[in-house]
């Protein structure tokens, strides 16, 4: 049966407004150090990207099978990413 | 027939082979994403330097002009957040108003379904005149262009409209789309109740959103110094 909550999305689409507007506020804070914004910014984009892809794309009423099609291969940029932002911050502190 | 009349596959349950498929395709333009977003992050990483305890970043100037004796650390045309906020707002309202016209596709309401088709194809639109007057300049600014950033002349301008471009390409294709769908709409294709193909829509239209999501925040707010 198709999933529809009118309720849920709206929810969501609250969070995703909340959520790009601190993202935002963030920037302007001043005396953040680099690799905390960077942090945070990374973060919050990835709750975003999650609620779209949980919440609106359905993913989180799809069966295992193609939940972990999708999550399996976008984990790998991921990590690379984490890995590049990582070796980023230490070449910035060091 | 709708999608929940079909057999209940142990691994993909009633999606269809179209929405199947889209997840393939979805997950091919997502690798490529992160493939230009991963190249933007490296070439930003390897010509970053920290000085006296302050991020300098040299990547905007070409090899070529920096043979030239051009001051690197002289800064190209800043970003514009507030302005580029805005749009994002705008795709994440045409997210809502999308899965919204699914909503009532669901529920045989072709009047609903046209009204939200409607306001995402509008939502589409409009983000991309926006992106075309951060480019070009139109109303809201003199354009990044006319302000001096410009493609090839630096890894910071060439990494910045290869990436933003290549989704303004996904918009484009998105609003036609989603046009192509409301005319169908419109003809009745779906009162049925067989919602598959909107829900289909719907899949790549808020993929456009979430990699906006993603490209805002790595280009657009990731600061540079």
């Amino acid at each position: 049966m198709a999933h529809i909550n009118r309720k849920e999305y709206w929810a969501i689409f609250t969070w995703l407004t909340v959520l790009t507007a601190l993202e935002v506020g963030v920037v302007y804070v001043p005396g953040i150090p680099v690799w905390g914004l960077v942090s945070a910014l990374v973060l919050l984009a990835l709750v975003k990207a999650g609620l779209v892809g949980y919440f609106f794309m359905h993913l989180g009423h799809e069966k295992r099978g193609l939940q972990l099609t999708v999550a399996i291969p976008m984990a790998v940029p991921c990590l690379y990413a984490f890995v590049l932002i990582a070796e980023g911050m230490w070449r910035f502190l060091h | 027939m709708r999608p929940e009349d079909w057999p209940d596959d142990a691994q993909v349950g009633t999606a269809s082979v179209g929405k199947v498929g889209m997840w393939i395709f979805l997950l091919t333009d997502a690798l490529m994403f992160a493939g230009f977003l991963l190249a933007y992050g490296i070439l930003r990483g390897e010509q970053a330097a920290s000085v006296n305890g302050e991020l300098i970043e040299y990547w905007r100037c070409s090899a070529e002009l920096m043979a030239q004796g051009v001051d690197c650390f002289a800064p190209e045309p800043v970003l514009g957040i507030n302005f580029t906020a805005a749009l994002t707002f705008l795709l994440i309202c045409s997210s809502v108003s999308m899965v919204m016209a699914y909503a009532a596709c669901v529920e045989k309401d072709r009047a609903g379904t046209l009204k939200w088709l409607g306001l995402t194809i509008l939502g589409g639109a409009l983000f991309l005149c926006g992106q075309y007057d951060e480019y070009f300049g139109l109303i809201f600014s003199h354009g990044l262009i006319n302000e001096g950033l410009i493609f090839g002349q630096s890894t910071y301008a060439t990494t910045f409209y290869l990436i933003t471009s290549f989704h303004g390409c996904h918009v484009l294709t998105g609003v036609i789309y989603l046009s192509v769908m409301w005319v169908r709409v419109w003809m009745g294709k779906y009162d049925d109740g067989n919602y598959d193909h909107i829900e289909i829509l719907g899949l790549f239209w808020h993929f456009v959103d979430l990699i906006w999501i993603l490209v805002f925040t790595l280009v657009y707010l990731v600061p540079i110094e």
